[in-house]
C-alpha cells in the first residue's frame, strides 16, 4: 500500500468506514423483514391448527380472537399495563442507583471488593419467587413490594457489568492522565466513567428485559392491579385470549423499554459502534 | 546555550517486587540536561529505558538516588513531579471515545484550560502535525503514524518546558520515520523544548540530541555518555559523514557487547 506524504494526509490513511449504500440499506431491511416475515408465518400457521382441530377457545384462542380481545379490552389492558409500567420504572431506577454505587464500591474499595461482591452473587441463588409473598408481608400490598422485586432481579446484570468495566480501565491510560496532572477525579471522570461505559450499557440491555418479569412474579403473588394481576384474574375464569393479549402487551413493554436503552446507548457510545462498525468490516472485507 | 540543568537525576536505582524477590530494573543511572538540550536515552530492549521516563515524570519514584526537576525555576523532588512535564509514552494511548480534537486538547483540559480556548490552540496545529482535515476523527479510523502524530500534539500541547519522548518512531517504516525526523528536527528549532528521548535507533539518537546516553542491560546503568559534535541545525546529510560513522561504530560497539553479540 502506498502510504501518503505525511504532510498531506491523503483519504488513504482512514478506514473506509462505509461500505456501498444499496448495500447497507438492504441489510437494514433485511434485519427487520426476516423476524416479522418467520412471526407472521407462525401465527398464520397458528390460526390454520386451532381451526382445523377446532380447539375450544379456553384451551388455546386463534391469533385473531387475541387481537379480538386486545381491541375489545384495550381501556382496561391500559389501566393495568401503566401501573405495571410505573413499578418497572420505579424498581428499574433504584436497580441503576444501587447497581452502579455497589459496581463503583467493588471496583475502588478493596474492602467492598471481598466483602460485598460474594454477596451480590450469592443474592440471584435466592429464588425470587420464594421471597415475593414474604416481602408482601414484610412492606405492605402496595407498589412497594413490586419495585423491589424488579430492583432485585435487574440490579445484578448492573453491578457485575458495570464493575468489570471500572476493573477493565487500561492502568497505562490512567497513567498518562496522571502524568498530564490530571487529580483522582479527573481520571475518573475522563478515563474510567466513559471507558465503563459500553459494559454499563450492556447490563441494563440485560436487566431492561429482567425488570418485565419481574414486575409479572410481584403481581402474582399478590396485587390489586397491573397487568400480572389481570391475567392471574383472567386464567380461571377461561379468559384465555384476555391473557394473550396481557403477554402480548407485557413482551410490547420489555421490547419498548428495551429500544429505548438501546437508543440511548447509541447516543452516547457513537464512538463505540462506528469502532465496532469499522472492525467488523475489517474481519470480512 | 544557558547551562542550568533542568533535570539531574543522581544514582537513580529502581527495583520492583517480583514473586518472590525483587526485579531490579535501574541500577545506577546519572544524568543531566540543560535548557535546550535534547537528550538521548539507547539501550538494549526490555533494559529499562521506559522506567527512567516513567520516574522522570512522576509516576514512579526510584528506590535509591534522586531526581531533581527544576523547570520554572522551583526544584521538586520526590512526590511532586506529576504534571509538570510533557510525556509521550510508548504506546500512544489515544481515548478511543475521543476525537482528534479530543484527546489534542487533554492536557490543557485537565489544567483547566477553557474547552473553546484548548480548541483554538489545538486547531492552529493541526496542520504542522499532518491532522488537517482530521480534527472530528476518531482514533480508530487513523492509521498508527497519524495516531503517533495526534499523540505527539496531545503531548507538545501540554505546554511544559520538558518533554519527554518514549520511541516516538518506533512504529513507523524507514521512510515516514525518516520524515518525522526531519520535521522534529524543524519543530524543536521553533519550539525551544527541553527534551529526553527514548530509541533504539542509533543513527536517531546522533542525528537528534547533544547528548546520547548508552545504557547498559538490565539492571540499567550509564555504559556510556557520548556528546555529538554535529553542528546545528542538524539535517540528515551529516549522517554520511566519516565522523558521524565513526560515532555510530563507538555506540554499536558498546552495546553489541552488552547484547554479547561480538563474543558470539
Ligand atoms: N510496574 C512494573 N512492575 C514490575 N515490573 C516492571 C514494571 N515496569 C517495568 N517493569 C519491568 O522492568 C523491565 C524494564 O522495562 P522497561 O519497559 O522500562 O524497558 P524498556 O527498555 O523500555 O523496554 P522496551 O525496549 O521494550 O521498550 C521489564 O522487565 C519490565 O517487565
Ligand atoms: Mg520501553
Amino acid at each position: 500500500m502506498l502510504k501518503s506524504a505525511w504532510d498531506q494526509p491523503g483519504a488513504t490513511e482512514v478506514a473506509q468506514a462505509t461500505p456501498a449504500a444499496p448495500g447497507r440499506w438492504r441489510a437494514a431491511i433485511w434485519q427487520w423483514l426476516a423476524p416479522l416475515l418467520l412471526l407472521a408465518a407462525l401465527v398464520g400457521l397458528w390460526e390454520l391448527l386451532v381451526r382445523v382441530f377446532q380447539t375450544p377457545r379456553w384451551l388455546l384462542p386463534p391469533p385473531s380472537a387475541i387481537g379480538h380481545a386486545l381491541a375489545a379490552n384495550s381501556a382496561l389492558l391500559a389501566r393495568h399495563a401503566l401501573v405495571t409500567t410505573q413499578e418497572v420504572a420505579a424498581g428499574f431506577a433504584v436497580a441503576l442507583a444501587t447497581g452502579v454505587g455497589l459496581a463503583l464500591a467493588i471496583a475502588y474499595w478493596r474492602v467492598a471488593a471481598r466483602a460485598v461482591y460474594p454477596l451480590v452473587i450469592a443474592s440471584q441463588t435466592i429464588p425470587i419467587i420464594a421471597i415475593a409473598p414474604l416481602l408482601l408481608v414484610w412492606v405492605g400490598y402496595d407498589l412497594r413490594p413490586k419495585v423491589i422485586v424488579v430492583a432485585l432481579i435487574s440490579f445484578f446484570p448492573i453491578v457485575v457489568n458495570m464493575a468489570d468495566g471500572l476493573r477493565a480501565v487500561d492502568p497505562e491510560m490512567v497513567n498518562m492522565l496522571r502524568s498530564l496532572g490530571a487529580s483522582r477525579w479527573q481520571v475518573f471522570r475522563k478515563v474510567q466513567v466513559p471507558g465503563s461505559l459500553p459494559y454499563l450499557f450492556s447490563g441494563i440491555k440485560i436487566a431492561a428485559a429482567a425488570s418485565v418479569i419481574g414486575a409479572v412474579i410481584g403481581e402474582w403473588v399478590g396485587a390489586s392491579a397491573g397487568l400480572g394481576y389481570l391475567m392471574v384474574q383472567a386464567a380461571p375464569r377461561f379468559q384465555t385470549s384476555l391473557v394473550f393479549a396481557a403477554v402480548l402487551v407485557l413482551s410490547a413493554l420489555g421490547i419498548a423499554l428495551f429500544l429505548l436503552v438501546a437508543g440511548a446507548e447509541r447516543l452516547a457510545l457513537r464512538w463505540h459502534h462506528s469502532a465496532k462498525r469499522a472492525k467488523a468490516l475489517d474481519l470480512n472485507p | 546555550m544557558a547551562s542550568e540543568p533542568v533535570l539531574q537525576l543522581t544514582a537513580v536505582a529502581k527495583a520492583y517486587a517480583s514473586g518472590q524477590g525483587e526485579l531490579r530494573v535501574l541500577q545506577d543511572v546519572s544524568l543531566a540536561v540543560r535548557r535546550g538540550e535534547l537528550v538521548s536515552l539507547i539501550g538494549p530492549s526490555g533494559c529499562g529505558k521506559s522506567t527512567v521516563l516513567n520516574v522522570i515524570a512522576g509516576l514512579e519514584e526510584p528506590t535509591s538516588g534522586s531526581v531533581a526537576l527544576s523547570t520554572d525555576g522551583t526544584t521538586s523532588s520526590d512526590g511532586q513531579r506529576l504534571g509538570r512535564v510533557a510525556y509521550m509514552p510508548q504506546k500512544d494511548l489515544l481515548l478511543p471515545w475521543r476525537t482528534v480534537l479530543g484527546n489534542a486538547v487533554l492536557g490543557l483540559e485537565v489544567q483547566g484550560v477553557g474547552l473553546k480556548l484548548a480548541r483554538q490552540r489545538a486547531e492552529a496545529l493541526l496542520d504542522t502535525f499532518g491532522l488537517s482535515g482530521f480534527a472530528q476523527e476518531y482514533p480508530h479510523n487513523l492509521s498508527g503514524g497519524m495516531r503517533q502524530r495526534v499523540a505527539f500534539l496531545r503531548t507538545i500541547l501540554a505546554d511544559k518546558p520538558l518533554v519527554l519522548l518514549d520511541e516516538p518512531f518506533g512504529a513507523l517504516d524507514a521512510l515516514t520515520r525518516a520524515e518525522m525526523q526531519a520535521w522534529l528536527l524543524d519543530l524543536w528549532a521553533g519550539v525551544g523544548r527541553t527534551g529526553v528521548l527514548v530509541t533504539h535507533d542509533v543513527e536517531e539518537a546522533l542525528l537528534l540530541s547533544h547528548r546520547v546516553y548508552v545504557l547498559s542491560a538490565r539492571p540499567a546503568r550509564v555504559r556510556q555518555v557520548v556528546e555529538v559534535p554535529l553542528p546545528w541545525p542538524r539535517s540528515r546529510r551529516m549522517a554520511a559523514t566519516t565522523e558521524f560513522a565513526a560515532l555510530k561504530a563507538s555506540i554499536l560497539d558498546v552495546l553489541w557487547d552488552q547484547a554479547g553479540v561480538l563474543h558470539a
